[in-house]
């Protein structure tokens, strides 16, 4: 398998304070990842590197290619959302369309087409009179209509309503995705990507928490449900978090084996999202 | 190439405007104001235009020769003067359009997208720059043509109108066909002599964080104050009048066409004198003039170096949130 993403030692430095203080990834084609993390957590200064629009120390390289001497070449192959409404105001649909088709090679006006028939969208209409959803909407059509082989999507779905939430990520990977594209993923709404990734990465305060597959998160994090008098011995086992819901305790342990918590209540597999607060705790404090 | 040409319809899809629609609105006022006026000189004075109290048209039936070569120049200065001021247009345009070109789309964050594409910064500032010399210009081009031909047409109506025969005093004597054809050869030339003013707009453009008028301006006006001031304290000699003639005026301004003149001199905006008509300054001697000054290369020289900053900065600089 070829790697996609390789970074060793990336850094990134804004005055005094360090964004992003050696960071390791390795990813490979085929995969959806998750980069989640707190505000200011580093996530925009990784995904920027990745990305050409900033320049770091440390290496890091996207497809071979040296992302912040080789941006535009890289574009070929790789398609970003960095930010939600960030196309031109003045700029009409048909006018976004001919500009994409005209200047990338990969790119599919059928397919575009086909993204926007689901949209209010006409061919007409300019950005500056559309909805924050329908620019994103817009916006998502365009990238999803080239055959890149990186996407990176920063927060894609701010400022939509939850049906097309849900359709977005539906389409995204029924339609587009595919065992030879890579896709990175931050958002702050966890829950609705979990079931789509296959591969997580926890940034805090600059560095990797936590890198895994969804797998592996599945057998290394349970939560138990834990009355009062078995507290002291859940304690005992060293939770990562307690949180207590009508007088029981919710304990979540990363590497304990599950039989031996069997023995102290009711277990279960907890979601990306309590895993995500049980790791981040103290973040803001 | 497909890039190329794509990118320069996305420049003049942006900038539709300021390209196309301003000089037509030039044209617009030029000729209500034109029509406005004979139709009140039809109605004040009528057919009772007399020249040297002979009725216009005795008059000009009897023309001589001379007298009617005096026309023939009147009329084409006249046609030289309203190119100019579609000209004059362009170059306000053209202004606005530098300093915005790089910084506007960083203020409203586009940027962001226009670099999720696969085009080099490079590719990006040059096709701006052809946009501004070229496309821009050439629309420019053409609307003086489409002026001249309404106002040929306008004047030419009230005349025949007034029993004048328009072939005789207008249509034969004008030699449009000669000044379109020097107004076209003049936008490289322009292109050429525009270069520092190019150069300076587009990297205050790409560099500031904000305001960029007021960096492209004041920057200048402040550095010749001190430059002033200097030379007011101290026996060095720096010579600051030099400096508001050739680099201040010809670095802010020389985005505007024409804007040298016969003799070789930068004016500011267009000041014309006795010597300095606008059918002399546009004349193919006065662009072979600016083409064999040592200045305009040198210029040129300084406006390229300031166009590879702005690529830098296009390239390098980061967006601040």
């Amino acid at each position: 398998m070829s790697k996609v993403i390789e970074a060793r030692g990336l850094r990134k430095r804004y005055g005094k304070t360090e964004a992003v203080k050696g960071v390791d990834l390795s990813i490979e084609a085929g995969k959806i990842v998750g980069l989640i993390g707190p505000n200011g957590a580093g996530k925009t200064s990784v995904l920027k590197a990745m990305l050409g629009l900033t320049d770091f120390d440390g290496e890091l390289t996207i497809l071979g290619r040296n992302p912040h001497t080789e941006r535009h070449a890289l574009m070929q192959d790789v398609c970003f959302i960095a930010d939600v409404a960030v196309l031109p105001r003045w700029i009409r649909v048909r006018e976004a369309i001919e500009y994409v088709e005209g200047v990338h090679p990969r790119f599919s006006r059928a397919k575009c087409e086909a993204f926007l028939a689901k949209t209010q969208l006409k061919p007409e209409m300019r950005v500056r009179e559309m909805s924050k959803g329908m620019i994103v909407q817009l916006h998502l059509a365009l990238v999803m209509a080239i055959d890149a082989k990186l996407l990176v999507l920063d927060e894609p779905t701010l400022g939509l309503d939850v049906l097309y939430r849900k359709d977005f990520y539906q389409t995204l990977l029924n339609d587009y995705f595919d065992h030879e594209k890579t896709i990175v993923v931050t958002t702050h709404q966890v829950e609705e990507i979990e079931h789509i990734l296959t591969d997580v990465l926890f940034i805090k305060d600059g560095v990797i928490s936590l890198s895994a597959t969804m797998e592996e998160l599945g057998s290394r994090f349970t939560e138990v449900m834990v009355p009062a008098n078995q507290r002291e011995a859940a304690l005992a086992l060293k939770p990562l978090d307690e949180r207590s819901v009508f007088g029981k305790s919710i304990l979540l342990y990363d590497g304990v084996p599950r039989e031996q918590l069997d023995a102290l209540g009711e277990t279960r597999t907890p979601g990306l999202a309590d895993i995500f607060v049980a790791t981040m705790k103290g973040t803001y404090q | 190439m497909n890039t190329f040409v794509t990118q320069l319809k996305r420049e003049y899809w942006e900038n539709r405007g300021g390209f196309f629609r301003a000089p037509m609105v030039v044209i617009g006022v030029v000729v209500l104001i034109t029509i406005m006026g004979l139709t009140v000189g039809q109605f004040s004075v009528g057919s009772h235009i007399q020249m040297m109290g002979v009725p216009l048209t005795k008059a000009i039936n009897s023309m001589p020769a001379d007298k009617l070569q005096k026309v023939a120049e009147g009329i084409n200065l006249g046609l030289a003067g309203m190119s100019m001021l579609v000209q004059f247009a362009l170059g306000i345009v053209l202004f606005f359009y530098l300093i915005g070109c790089l910084f506007d789309e960083r203020k409203d964050r586009s940027v962001l997208f226009w670099k999720s594409m696969p085009v080099s910064d490079v590719q990006t500032v040059l096709t701006k720059i052809v946009a501004a010399t070229l496309l821009a210009p050439a629309i420019a081009w053409a609307a003086g043509i489409l002026l001249h031909l309404l106002m040929l047409a306008v004047i030419g109506g009230f005349f025949w109108i007034n029993d004048v025969s328009p072939m005789k005093l207008l249509w034969g004597p004008a030699e449009p066909l000669k000044l379109w054809g020097v107004m076209l050869a003049g936008i490289p030339v322009n292109a050429i002599w525009a270069l520092p003013s190019i150069g300076w707009l587009m990297l205050v453009s790409s560099w500031a964080r904000g305001k960029p008028f007021l960096w492209a301006v004041f920057v200048p006006v402040i550095a010749g104050i001190l430059l002033t001031w200097f030379d007011a304290l101290s026996s060095l000699s720096i010579p600051d009048t030099w400096y508001w003639k050739e680099v201040f005026a010809r670095g802010l301004f020389s985005i505007f066409p024409w804007t040298f003149d016969a003799s070789g001199a930068f004016r500011f905006g267009l000041e014309f004198s006795k010597d300095s008509t606008p059918s002399d300054v546009v004349s193919l001697k006065s662009l072979w003039m600016v083409l064999t000054m040592m200045k305009t290369w040198l210029g040129a020289a300084a406006g390229i170096a300031m166009i590879a900053g702005a690529v830098y900065f296009r390239r390098y600089r980061e967006l601040s949130d």
